[in-house]
């Protein structure tokens, strides 16, 4: 739960979370195509609605599932990428908030002396 | 108040924000009409669909280098560090969008030309363009630092902005396998079916606004390194 919390809470997470819903409505949608035997859209689509073919128009699905898969995988790699420098970011910035602080306290110090 | 301010600022984050959720938004709409809505192709079946994916990202991709371009332009009369974080900060995710336009044209090239790939003028320029942004984070990763690196970096840059219109007109001017082309201001007018087109539309302003927001993200990210390294060598 703790984990869940932190997700919704930062900015990342909204991200994460937007990638797993759409995730879980792609592979619902791929079960769907996956199915799909045409596009019943009316005569005026007939031109080009796939007509009879010598070869299985749907033959190619694994390549087009697999250009998907690549798009949103090469997208949410590069915004996992991100995310964990943000994160290397903030611990960078943390250490400099310590070594600044020490500076200070130090100088502080030196005056009093 | 500048632009580069506000869309790191306070009110970027409602501007990113909008732009994340309208990109999810949009997507969801984009892949049920690719999936469902447009028109099948007569000839080439289910993976002339993969277009709807491979088309707006190699659009975006040759529109990255003209950004990065215009921003090193601007960095080397300026000397700001923001047009130098602006131009690194889409070289790299220009380098992504070619990554993906290569790919995802690989595998359509493979059911359609029965390989993955051949030394197609418009595929090579475009493995040029990839070698082009590679070029650019390695001399900014591994080249000198600071505004030597960048004025390097404006100079490949440069180059690759030179290479985007090559690409564009390389059917016109190279008898190619590529498929003519269909967008653009070189495209016959009425050469893609209407809904075809729709798609097509849906998709490319999908994707743009998908990109918007991870550039203005990384731009933001890229602006709070530079403020560290600056904060590093403030220490010592």
């Amino acid at each position: 739960m703790p984990y869940i919390n932190m997700l919704v809470s930062t900015h990342r997470g909204r991200l994460v979370m937007v990638a797993l819903a759409l995730g879980a409505l792609s592979l619902l949608w791929a079960g769907n195509v996956l199915a799909f035997e045409g596009v019943d859209r009316g005569e005026a689509q007939v031109a080009v609605v796939a007509q009879e073919q010598d070869s299985d128009p749907e033959a190619n699905l694994p390549f087009l599932f697999a250009v998907y898969i690549i798009t949103w995988g090469g997208f949410f790699a590069y915004a996992f990428v991100n995310s964990l420098r943000q994160r290397e970011m903030q611990r960078e910035l943390d250490t400099l908030k310590a070594v600044i602080a020490d500076k200070e306290s130090q100088s502080g110090a030196g005056q009093a002396e | 108040m500048s632009v580069a301010s506000i869309l790191v600022g306070r009110s970027g984050s409602i501007i990113r924000d909008g732009l994340l959720l309208a990109s999810a938004v949009l997507m969801a709409l984009t892949l049920w009409m690719v999936f469902f809505w447009v028109p099948t192709e007569a000839s080439l079946g289910v993976s002339q669909r993969i277009f709807y994916f491979h088309v707006p990202i190699s659009i975006l991709a040759l529109s990255s280098i003209i950004v990065v371009a215009i921003a090193s332009i601007i960095h080397l009369i300026t000397r700001g560090q923001k047009s130098d974080d602006l131009a690194y900060s889409a070289a790299e995710l220009g380098a992504v969008l070619a990554t993906l336009a290569i790919v995802t044209g690989a595998t359509w090239a493979k059911p359609v030309w029965g390989v993955w790939w051949t030394w197609d003028p418009k595929l090579t320029l475009t493995l040029l363009l990839w070698f082009i942004y590679s070029g650019y984070l390695m001399l900014r990763a591994y080249g000198p630092k600071g505004s030597q690196g960048a004025r390097y970096g404006a100079v490949i840059a440069l180059m690759g902005a030179v290479n985007a219109p090559i690409i564009y007109y390389a059917t016109e001017l190279w008898q190619t396998a590529h498929p003519a082309l269909l967008v653009g201001p070189a495209a016959e007018s009425g050469s893609l079916d209407s809904d075809m087109a729709l798609g097509l539309l849906a998709s490319t302003i999908t994707f743009f606004v998908l990109a918007a927001y991870m550039l203005i993200e990384r731009y933001s990210l890229r602006r709070s390194e530079t403020a560290i390294d600056a904060l590093y060598q403030y220490v010592g």
